[in-house]
C-alpha cells in the first residue's frame, strides 16, 4: 500500500469518527436525568411565568427533530447558539474568551513536562537498575501519588499565602496596564507559574514512566545490539537508535492528551482562580446548558481526531516499520 | 547534533508564541497609585451586565452598584427611600404613586425622569422580563418629570416592593436598542454611585468612582475591583494576606479558618431562605395531620443546628416565616419542640403516632392499622453536604419514635425534577429556597387555589381554604398592621398543618478587613450598596493601593508547620538525588 492511501485511509476513518461525534454530540446532553428547564438558573424552581419566558427563548417546545436539524445546519456555520448559563452571550463568545488561557497553560506545563519526562525517562532506562534509576523513579511515584487538589492548595499555601511569592489568584493583575511586552509577560508569568507548576508535577511522572518502558523494551531490539557492535558512540545509540522508537507512544499519549488541552482543567483553574475552559463546562453541566455542552464537546472532539490523525501521520514517518 | 539544536528553536519559538496567547484577551488601562481601592470576590463569573436578562447572582451584586431602583429593601424587610422619595399606594391596592428625587443624573450626563422610570417598565412588558411584576400592571403615567403612576388590573399591594426593586435603565439609550432582550450591555449607563470600567472574563470586575453621585460627597472609595474566585479557601487566603477585603458567603465549616486573624471581623447574617422538608399528602399516612406535628416534633432540630451548621442559622419555625424578618414573624408559631427535652419531644411524638392508631411492630417499625409500615424514602440533595448530614440527623430521630427513613441522596436538578415536574411519585424530600424580605413568599409556596396552584401546594397535594382566604387577602391589604394580622393568621395555620417541617433558617458567613476601611454595615450585607457608600478609608489617601505590580508579601510570620513540610520535601528530594547519583 502506497503512503497516500494510507492516509486516505486514516482520513476516512477520521471522517466515520466525525460523524459519530456529531450524533452523539446532539444525543448525550439530552440523556442525561433532569430536563434543561428545571436546572435553569442555577437549580431553582421557576415560577409559570417564568417557565414560559425560557422555554420560548431557547426554543425547547420545538420537537427533538427540528433541533436537531437546528444543530446541524449550525455545527457547519460553527454557530452553537446562546448559552442558556451565560445568556445572551453566545457558545463561541463563551469559549472564546477562556480558551487562549487554557491553551497557554496546558501547552506550556504539557511541553515541559513532556521534555522533562522523556530525557529522565531515557536516562533511567539506559541505566535501569542503577541509583539513578531508583533514584528517579522514586522521585516521580512519591508526586505521582500525592493527591492533585492537596498538592496545589499546599503550593498556594505556601508560595501563596506564606512566603507571598505568588498572588492567590487570576491571570492577570486586575486594572494595570502593561507598556511593554516584557511587563506583560513577567506579570503573567507571576500568575501561571503555581498553576503551572502543578500541573507539571501532575503529568511529569506518567511521561517519565511510560518513556522509561517503552525504551527498555526498545533496548532489548537487535538492532540496538547491531549498533552497539558497530561501535557507536553511546549518546548516538541511545538517543538517535532508541529514543526515537521509544517515543511512539509518548506521540498517542500527547495526542489524547490534547482533549485535556483544549478542554481545561478544572481542578487547575478552580484552585488557583484562574481563567479556563474547564469551568464553563462544568458550570454548562451544572446549568444543563445543551448549546455550551454541544459547542465545547464539538471543539473537544474536533482537536482529539485532529490529533489523533496527525499523530498516525507522523508515526509512519517515525517508525519505518509501520505497515501501510 | 544540529537536530536537536533545531528541535530546541522550535519548542523556544512555540512556547514564545503560546505566551503571547492571553494578550489578546487583555485589557488594557492605566492606574493612578493613590487611588483608593477595594477588594471584593465573586464566587463565580457574571454572565451578562444586561439588568434585564441577567440570571447569575454574583451579576446581580455588580450591577446593583451601577442601577438603581427607586427604594432598597433592607434584609429586615422596611423600605428604605433612593431614587423615590416618597410613594403612595390607594386605599384599594390598585394605584400607586412614585415621587422621584430631583436633580440626579446618569453616568452620562442626562437627567434622571420620570420618563426613565416609564420606559423601563414598559421595556419589561415588551419583552416579558420580571413578569411578575409587570403582568398586572394596565396603565404607567408621567402626571410630571418627577411622579410615576401605576394602575393594576388587581389589589396587589406586594407591587410596590417589586416595582421599586426594580433596576431602573435610561430611557435615551436602550430605546436605541434594537433587541434589548439579546443585548449584552458592554457599557452600562446607570445612576449609581459606581461607574463601569471593565470586566475581564473569569477574572475581575472593575468599577469607579461616580464623582457627580446625587448623596453628596459619597462614595468615598475611588475603585472597587471584584476578584472571581470560586476557592473560597484561596479566597480566605487572600483575606488573611489582605489581597481582598472581604469574602462572603463562607460555608460554616470554615468558620475554624476565619477565627483569629489579626484585622478581620467575621458576621453572621441572617439571609431570608428556609430549608425543610415536605411530604406528599398522596400517600397514606402522610396526609394526617397528626403524622406530620409527631415528625415535626420528632426530628432534632437542635442537633441540626449543632452538629451540621455549627450552630449558625436558625431553628426552624413551623410558621415558615424567619425570625430576622423582625415585623413580619409570629413567635407562637415557633417550633414546639424549642423549649422541650428530648424525653419531652420523643414521649409527645410517640403519643402522636399512637393517636392515629399505629402500633410498634417487632423490628421496631410502627405500623398502621391497615398494615401500612411507617417507612418512607427521603430525597435529599447530594450536591449540599448540610442537606446529607442532616437527613442523618433525621433518620436517627424518627428511627427513636418507630419511623424507619431510607435516606436516596440525588442531585438537586434530579429532585427538583423528580418532586416538582413529574407525576409526583416520591415519599419525603428535602428542598431549600431564598425569597426576597416580604412575607409574600407565603404564597408562592402554599397557595393552592385557580390559577395555579404555588410549588409547595401542588407538589405535596396540600390545600387548606383558611389559608388561602388569609394568603390572598394579606395580598389585597394596603395596610400594613391589617396585613401583618393576616400574615400572623397564616402562620398560625402552616404551624398547625405542618405541610412541611422548616429545618433551620440560613445564615451567612461574611468576613471582611478591619484595617483599611470603617463603616461597614454588615447587617445590611457586606458587599450591598449601603455598607459600599458608607465605607471611608483608613489611611490617609497618598498611600499607595495594594493593586501595585508587586503587592507587599503576606505577614512574615511563617507558621512551623510549613517549614516541617518544606524540609520533608527538600529531604526527599535530595535524598533521591543523592541516592541516584552516588557511587554504585
Amino acid at each position: 500500500m502506497e503512503f497516500r492511501e494510507y492516509v486516505i485511509k486514516k482520513s476516512i476513518f477520521s471522517l466515520i469518527t466525525f460523524l459519530f461525534v456529531l450524533i452523539f454530540n446532539f444525543a448525550l446532553p439530552r440523556m442525561m436525568p433532569g430536563d434543561p428547564l428545571s436546572h435553569f438558573m442555577s437549580s431553582a424552581r421557576l415560577t409559570p411565568e417564568m417557565q414560559e419566558m425560557v422555554i420560548k427563548r431557547f426554543g425547547l417546545d420545538k420537537p427533538l427533530w427540528d433541533q436537531f436539524k437546528i444543530y446541524i445546519r449550525n455545527v457547519f456555520r460553527g454557530d452553537f447558539g446562546v448559552s442558556y448559563s451565560f445568556y445572551p452571550q453566545t457558545v463561541m463568545e463563551v469559549i472564546m474568551k477562556r480558551l487562549p488561557w487554557t491553551l497557554a497553560l496546558l501547552l506550556i506545563s504539557t511541553t515541559i513536562s513532556t521534555i522533562l519526562g522523556v530525557l529522565t525517562g531515557i536516562v533511567a532506562a539506559w541505566k535501569r537498575g542503577s541509583k539513578l534509576d531508583v533514584g528517579i523513579l522514586l522521585f516521580s511515584l512519591t508526586f505521582w501519588s500525592m493527591p492533585y487538589y492537596w498538592w496545589a492548595m499546599m503550593l498556594l499555601l505556601i508560595f501563596g499565602l506564606h512566603l507571598g511569592w505568588f498572588p492567590l489568584g487570576g491571570a492577570m493583575t486586575a486594572g494595570l496596564s502593561h507598556p511593554t511586552f516584557f511587563s506583560f509577560l513577567k506579570d503573567y508569568l507571576r500568575h501561571a507559574a503555581l498553576p503551572i507548576f502543578a500541573l507539571v508535577v501532575a503529568s511529569y511522572a506518567s511521561r517519565t514512566l511510560i518513556m522509561r518502558n517503552t525504551m527498555i523494551t526498545v533496548l532489548g531490539e537487535d538492532y540496538i545490539l547491531v549498533a552497539e557492535a558497530k561501535g557507536l558512540p553511546e549518546k548516538r545509540i541511545m538517543f538517535s537508535h532508541a529514543a526515537r522508537n521509544a517515543m511512539l507512544p509518548i506521540i498517542t499519549m500527547i495526542a489524547l492528551n490534547f482533549a485535556f488541552i483544549v478542554g481545561g482543567a478544572v481542578f487547575t483553574e478552580t484552585v488557583f482562580s484562574y481563567p479556563g475552559v474547564g469551568r464553563a463546562i462544568y458550570q454548562a453541566i451544572l446549568h444543563r446548558d445543551y448549546p455550551l455542552l454541544q459547542g465545547a464537546f464539538f471543539i473537544l472532539s474536533i482537536t482529539v481526531i485532529l490529533a489523533n490523525f496527525l499523530a498516525d501521520l507522523l508515526y509512519a514517518k517515525l517508525d519505518p516499520r509501520i505497515k501501510y | 547534533m544540529s537536530y536537536s539544536k533545531r528541535a530546541c528553536r522550535i519548542i523556544l519559538t512555540i512556547l514564545l508564541v503560546l505566551l503571547f496567547l492571553p494578550a489578546l484577551n487583555n485589557v488594557h488601562k492605566t492606574q493612578a497609585q493613590d487611588e483608593v481601592v477595594i477588594h471584593l470576590n465573586l464566587k463565580f463569573d457574571m454572565d451578562t451586565l444586561n439588568p434585564f436578562v441577567y440570571s447569575s447572582y454574583t451579576a446581580g451584586t455588580v450591577l446593583r452598584k451601577i442601577y438603581e431602583s427607586m427604594f432598597i429593601m433592607s434584609r429586615n424587610g422596611s423600605y428604605i427611600p433612593w431614587l423615590a422619595e416618597r410613594w403612595e399606594i390607594s386605599e384599594d391596592a390598585k394605584t400607586y404613586t412614585f415621587y422621584l428625587r430631583k436633580g440626579i443624573k446618569w453616568h452620562d450626563g442626562q437627567p434622571f425622569t420620570s420618563a426613565d422610570v416609564a420606559y423601563t417598565f414598559q421595556l419589561c412588558i415588551d419583552y416579558n422580563f420580571h413578569p411578575e411584576v409587570t403582568k398586572h400592571i394596565v396603565k404607567i403615567e408621567t402626571p410630571d418629570e418627577y411622579t410615576v403612576r401605576f394602575t393594576l388590573n388587581e389589589s396587589l399591594v406586594t407591587f410596590i416592593w417589586r416595582a421599586g426593586t426594580l433596576m431602573i435603565a435610561p430611557k435615551h439609550i436602550w430605546e436605541k436598542i434594537e433587541e434589548p432582550d439579546k443585548y449584552d450591555n458592554p457599557n452600562p449607563i446607570g445612576t449609581g454611585p459606581f461607574k463601569f470600567v471593565e470586566w475581564v472574563t473569569e477574572q475581575h470586575v472593575i468599577l469607579e468612582k461616580n464623582p457627580d453621585y446625587w448623596q453628596e460627597g459619597k462614595p468615598h472609595i475611588d475603585k472597587i475591583v471584584y476578584h472571581v474566585m470560586p476557592n473560597v479557601e484561596a479566597a480566605i487566603m487572600a483575606l488573611k494576606a489582605g489581597e481582598l477585603d472581604v469574602v462572603e458567603n463562607v460555608m460554616p465549616n470554615m468558620l475554624g479558618a476565619l477565627v483569629g486573624i489579626p484585622n478581620v471581623s467575621v458576621y453572621m447574617s441572617p439571609v431570608i431562605n428556609n430549608r425543610w422538608l415536605g411530604f406528599n399528602m398522596r400517600r397514606y399516612p402522610m396526609n394526617l395531620r397528626l403524622f406530620r406535628k409527631a415528625v415535626s416534633i420528632a426530628i432534632d432540630k437542635k442537633a441540626i443546628l449543632s452538629d451540621v451548621l455549627y450552630n449558625v442559622g436558625f431553628l426552624g419555625s413551623d410558621g415558615f416565616v424567619m425570625p430576622v424578618l423582625k415585623y413580619w414573624y409570629n413567635p407562637k408559631a415557633a417550633w414546639k419542640g424549642a423549649n422541650m427535652t428530648d424525653e419531652e419531644r420523643i414521649a409527645l411524638a410517640n403519643q402522636w403516632l399512637d393517636a392515629i392508631g399505629s402500633t410498634v411492630g417487632e423490628d421496631g417499625v410502627r405500623v398502621m392499622p391497615n398494615g401500612t409500615r411507617l417507612e418512607f424514602d427521603l430525597l435529599t440533595l447530594a450536591d449540599y453536604p448540610t442537606f446529607v448530614r442532616s437527613a442523618e440527623i433525621i433518620k436517627e430521630s424518627l428511627e427513636k419514635v418507630g419511623i424507619k427513613i431510607n435516606i436516596v441522596p440525588l442531585e438537586t436538578g434530579t429532585v427538583i425534577d423528580m418532586v416538582y415536574y413529574s407525576n409526583f411519585d416520591f415519599d419525603m424530600f428535602m428542598m431549600g429556597c431564598s425569597y426576597a424580605p416580604d412575607p409574600d413568599f407565603l404564597w408562592l409556596e402554599f397557595y393552592a387555589s385557580p390559577p395555579n396552584p404555588a410549588w409547595e401546594a401542588e407538589c405535596e397535594n396540600y390545600k387548606n381554604e383558611t389559608l388561602d382566604y388569609y394568603l390572598d387577602l394579606q395580598r389585597k391589604t394596603a395596610d400594613m398592621e391589617k396585613r401583618r394580622e393576616y400574615i400572623f393568621k397564616c402562620q398560625e395555620i402552616l404551624a398547625d398543618d405542618v405541610p412541611v417541617v422548616v429545618l433551620w433558617h440560613k445564615t451567612y458567613i461574611d468576613a471582611y478587613r478591619t484595617d483599611r476601611f470603617t463603616g461597614w454595615i454588615p447587617e445590611e450585607g457586606i458587599m450591598g450598596i449601603l455598607t459600599l457608600i458608607n465605607l471611608e478609608p483608613i489611611k490617609p489617601p497618598e498611600t499607595p493601593a495594594p493593586t501595585s505590580p508587586t503587592p507587599t508579601p503576606a505577614p512574615a510570620k511563617v507558621p512551623g508547620w510549613v517549614y516541617g513540610v518544606v524540609i520533608v520535601a527538600a529531604i526527599a528530594v535530595i535524598a533521591s538525588l543523592a541516592y541516584a547519583f552516588s557511587k554504585k
